[in-house]
């Protein structure tokens, strides 16, 4: 086991690369997921207002 | 055929399939990359000039292939974008280079962490490592660019002119190492019967890398519903989906 | 015309405007772009004269000497037509090896030797297990010691 974390003599580099890989992994799917949410909020903060206008004007409409 | 494209091009009926999808490419693609990292740590042999050094080869292919592949799928769907004003075509482009961007700066740090031990030094101004920075610069200037706009209309058209002129630096990337006298040797895999690497090191490279454009595919279609969003939250089947369940995606 | 075709004559033209003006760039700085002189090209005189440059090419096999207790190493540098003899002193890297490439960064000193101040290795693109390439190697092919691909022009 402790030989196979030493790569050799290469263990910062392998291990450090390997790293680097797994970390933009991760980081690309939490970026991602976050870009999703942000547009889903504003969008259903958009689609709220839009919603309360054509009641509004629809209860309008009803009182005259 | 046009007929089905164009389905798939409306934005409703895209986001629908991308969010059916996605989860499962996500999933998919882990678990393969799980798999293939083993097999290049344990599995693969060692190499008989580098050692257990060479095992680096798997996670800065990969990302070297996917930071170009990436590239070009940028520069042919600002291209269809430009061409046909398909606006899905733009927002695939604009949804694609951070994680181009991610893959370029992972290749050019692997590789500087895998030169230092075998060539002898970090960085050198070789063709190869020079057009690879170049494109990392590339889609650094594409994403400024786009966020200078407030138009998104506007970002679409000057982001895609920069992506498609941009798309020369492909071809430099790839022949650098045979048409200058380069630091970095030639391709391995030029041709899949006779690759210059052994098959019992080759199969968790190809898996690696299979899995990786199959986990940036479900990366892209998160992004792309997200900036479909973005565009369209006038549109009345946003609202009609949003408006009926907060929240939901 | 229509305006699509139009929109696609130019997205056209602007790219083979720009891969011209590239390429002619390109091929105007060839000579900087060199990364390494090849011995043939160093003995003919092409590299700069008292400058710094690259030199490339295979370590000659048996070529390498070491001056004991010291990092002092020389070796010959072959492009397989003509050798030149490079002086170092320092680490070399793990790829360096008799037979492999090399690219030696330093000055063309009088007596016609190279004096190295870096040294970097420069390998081929294969890779396979120690066991295969000595199975390779008692089968008579070569399995290193392949021209690393001296300047081509």
């Amino acid at each position: 086991m402790a030989e196979f974390f030493a790569m050799g003599g290469y263990a910062q580099f392998v291990w450090g690369a390997f790293g680097i890989w797994f970390v933009c992994v991760i980081f690309n799917i939490v970026a991602a997921r976050r870009k999703f949410r942000i547009s889903v909020e504003r969008a259903t903060m958009a689609a709220a207002r839009h919603h309360h206008r054509t009641t509004r004007k629809m209860k309008q409409q009803n009182d005259t | 055929m046009w007929n089905w494209f164009h389905k798939l091009a409306s934005p409703p009926h895209f986001y629908r399939l991308a969010g059916i999808f996605s989860p499962w490419m996500l999933w998919s693609s882990l678990i393969l990359i799980a798999i293939g990292t083993y097999g290049g740590l344990v599995l693969a042999p060692a190499d008989y000039q580098q050692g257990e050094g060479f095992r680096i080869i798997y996670v800065h292919v990969p990302s070297s292939y996917l930071s170009t592949m990436i590239y070009a799928l940028m520069a042919v769907t600002s291209g269809i974008g430009l061409i046909w004003r398909i606006k899905l075509a733009h927002a695939v482009a604009a949804s694609a280079a951070p994680i181009g961007a991610s893959f370029t700066a992972v290749s050019l740090l692997t590789g500087m962490l895998w030169g230092k031990p075998m060539w002898g030094t970090y960085w050198e101004w070789d063709p190869r490592l020079t057009s690879e920075l170049i494109l990392l610069f590339i889609y650094f200037g594409y994403m400024s660019l786009r966020a200078s706009f407030e138009d998104i209309s506007k970002a679409d058209r000057a982001g895609g002119l920069l992506a498609v002129v941009g798309v020369v630096n492909l071809p430099i990337i790839h022949y650098s190492v045979i048409w200058w006298s380069s630091l970095h040797q030639g391709p391995s895999i030029k041709k899949l019967d006779a690759p210059s690497i052994s098959g019992d090191m080759l199969w968790p490279l190809l898996l690696l890398i299979a899995a990786s454009t199959l986990f940036f595919g479900a990366l892209l279609l998160y992004r792309v519903r997200a900036e479909v969003l973005d565009r369209e939250h006038n549109s009345r089947w946003v609202q009609d989906l949003l408006g009926e369940m907060p929240g939901a995606g | 015309m229509t305006p699509r075709k139009q929109r696609m004559l130019t997205v056209g033209l602007v790219v083979v405007g720009v891969s011209l003006a590239v390429g002619l760039a390109l091929q105007a700085f060839q000579e900087n772009l060199l990364f390494f002189y090849s011995p043939t090209q160093a003995i003919a005189g092409e590299a700069p004269e008292g400058r710094k440059f690259r030199l490339g090419g295979l370590v000659e096999e048996g070529s390498l000497t070491r001056e004991s207790g010291e990092l002092k190493v020389t070796f010959m540098v072959t492009d397989l037509k003509n050798t030149l003899p490079v002086s170092y002193e320092g680490v070399l890297p793990d790829l360096f090896r008799e037979g492999q490439g090399v690219v030696a960064h330093g000055y063309l000193q009088p007596d016609g030797s190279f004096l190295a101040e870096e040294v970097l290795a420069k390998h081929d693109e294969n890779y396979m297990a120690p066991e295969v390439a000595e199975l390779l190697a008692e089968q008579g092919h070569p399995v290193d010691g392949k021209p690393a691909g001296p300047a081509k022009n």
